[in-house]
């Protein structure tokens, strides 16, 4: 993965590295709050996909597994201090990333196997992650 | 997926002791292209998606299937 190349705005959009390359999880896992793991919906059997989400790579797919953690969706990626905020990017109707919102413009990525980054929504559309697709939100852990 | 990738896996079975041999190295996602090549699961349920119980198991598979010496095996 080449950031310059993979995400062709992130560099001009800016981002902050928050940690280092890390082949253990993925954006699913980290979106969801797990780093011991790699989350894939893949045909390919031996990685984590919860039971009960369809075991494919579809938008809708992703969005069920948020939904079963009590997201559901929402029409914008618009901060709202009392709820969790999730943004799903895809290319077609595949989904190709997660990003999780962590504050007003900001949102935090795991990029593959490389490093985790805080970055703006858009900064990581127009490469391999296609546009965002679909937000979800659920309300924050009081 | 990645060209070079696939061609790995075009390689067929002749190419499963150097992937496991890089994976016993380096833990890194070959689950892919073991699974195409052999159509072998050997990875139990409570380590889905743990990289490096994975890679265990299927160094544990090489050298239960002669693809791999026992010294790799934890």
């Amino acid at each position: 993965m080449s950031l310059e190349t993979d995400f062709p705005r992130l560099q001009q959009s800016g981002f902050i590295e928050i940690s280092p390359r890390d082949k253990t999880y993925n954006c699913i896992a980290f979106a969801v709050g797990r780093k011991d793991a790699w989350w894939q919906a893949f045909p390919a059997p031996g990685y984590y996909w919860p039971p009960f989400v369809p075991n494919d790579e579809s938008v809708d797919a992703l969005t069920r597994l948020f939904e079963t953690l009590g997201y559901a969706v929402c029409p914008d990626g618009k901060y709202e201090s009392e709820y969790d905020k999730v943004a799903i990017y895809a290319t077609g109707s595949e989904y190709t990333h997660a990003a999780l919102q962590v504050r007003e413009d900001w949102w935090a990525s795991k990029l593959g196997k490389s490093i985790d980054i805080q970055h703006r929504l858009d900064a990581l559309e127009g490469g391999i992650y296609g546009q965002v697709a679909r937000f979800l939100k659920r309300p924050k852990p009081r | 997926m990645d060209p070079a990738y696939q061609q790995i896996i075009g390689m067929g079975p002749a190419v499963l002791p150097l992937l496991l041999d890089e994976l016993a190295r380096e833990p890194d996602h070959w689950f892919w292209a073991l699974w195409a090549i052999t159509g072998s699961d050997p990875v139990p349920s409570e380590s889905r998606g743990k990289v490096g119980e994975m890679a265990q198991a299927w160094l544990k598979w090489g050298q239960e299937h002669g693809y791999l010496a026992e010294k790799h095996v934890a």
